[in-house]
């Protein structure tokens, strides 16, 4: 009886890898992928971004030395038009988040995010890093000051350090976003509203009201914005 | 430095936990894999002078392969 089933399953196993269909709905959940070359180019930024040490496997993580390419490959193809960046990010390490971020705000296309689930922490710089951006009503964004683990020094060159690098967030994010410095500080330093950091949370049109992303929408709003971006700049 | 809401006692929980990697080489492509079972591995990292294999949805980072079918990469 045992030896049936194994047997049963098996044969499944080999049916799934041998049938595209079955395929699909097994590494995707649908029978039909869409097949269609499309002009712009989606750019998913998920779970942490890794820096320089390689995270333990139980963390989703966006490598920097795998998105930068990506970022100079669509600035060389002809093909692509656009960037559709979709953020739903914890955050991550600062060092590869600014680098992603200076990559998508320096391209030459034109490039749209939408915030999604969460764009945390260095998400936030990754989120106004393209031209235009989305959040989803639901979606939220933390903003908190710079923390370090590991050992720290307890010296005055030990907090000069923590404000560079913080302030290397804040003016990014000041010179990607509507949001004036003072503003931004003000909800990254906020107190009484994380139960155990100091900081904001930003939920949906909040981020829009703060003016550090511009419009609260879906997909296909998205889509249609980066079309009407892309035109501009074919009319040009 | 990491900028994250994630604490880091679950950010960095089993980074001492042993993880088997190692390297192989196709078309010009070096991949970095890691065993994640007697039968699979996974795609950690790939290293490569051509950018559009890193616009290669088929082997993105986190993509699972079967042993058997590594001489299909």
């Amino acid at each position: 009886m045992i030896d049936r089933k194994d047997d049963l399953t098996i044969k499944n196993e080999e049916n799934i890898e041998e049938n595209p269909v079955a395929n699909n709905i097994n590494q995707f959940g649908v029978s039909n992928l869409p097949n269609f070359q499309s002009d712009i180019y989606c750019l998913p930024i998920i779970g942490q971004i890794e820096g320089h040490i390689i995270l333990p496997p139980q963390n989703k993580t966006t490598k920097y030395e795998h998105i930068i390419p990506q970022i100079v490959g669509i600035d060389e193809n002809p093909n692509i038009k656009g960037l559709l960046v979709i953020l739903n990010t914890v955050g991550g390490d600062v060092e590869a988040g600014l680098a992603i971020a200076e990559m998508i705000s320096s391209l030459s296309k034109p490039t749209v995010s939408i915030v999604v689930g969460g764009g945390h922490s260095i998400g936030v710089p990754l989120a106004v890093s393209t031209k235009y951006s989305f959040i989803v009503p639901s979606a939220s964004m933390t903003i908190h000051p710079i923390r370090m683990n590991g050992l720290i020094i307890g010296v005055p060159q030990t907090f000069e350090y923590f404000n560079k690098m913080q302030d290397r967030v804040v003016d990014f994010v000041v010179r990607n976003s509507g949001i004036s410095k003072e503003e931004f500080l003000k909800l990254m330093l906020k107190t009484g509203e994380l139960a155990t950091d100091v900081g904001t949370i930003l939920i949906g049109k909040d981020a829009v009201e703060y003016k550090l992303i511009d419009e609260v929408g879906g997909i296909s709003q998205a889509l249609k914005k980066l079309r009407e971006l892309i035109n501009q700049v074919q009319n040009v | 430095m990491y900028y994250t809401i994630m604490p880091p006692d679950i950010l960095f929980m089993d980074i001492d936990k042993p993880r088997k990697f190692f390297e192989i080489q196709k078309n010009n492509v070096i991949f970095k894999l890691e065993e994640i079972n007697e039968d699979e591995y996974m795609i950690f990292d790939i290293f490569s002078l051509n950018v559009s294999d890193y616009m290669n949805s088929s082997i993105f980072p986190g993509t699972i392969i079967k042993k058997k079918d590594l001489i299909n990469l």
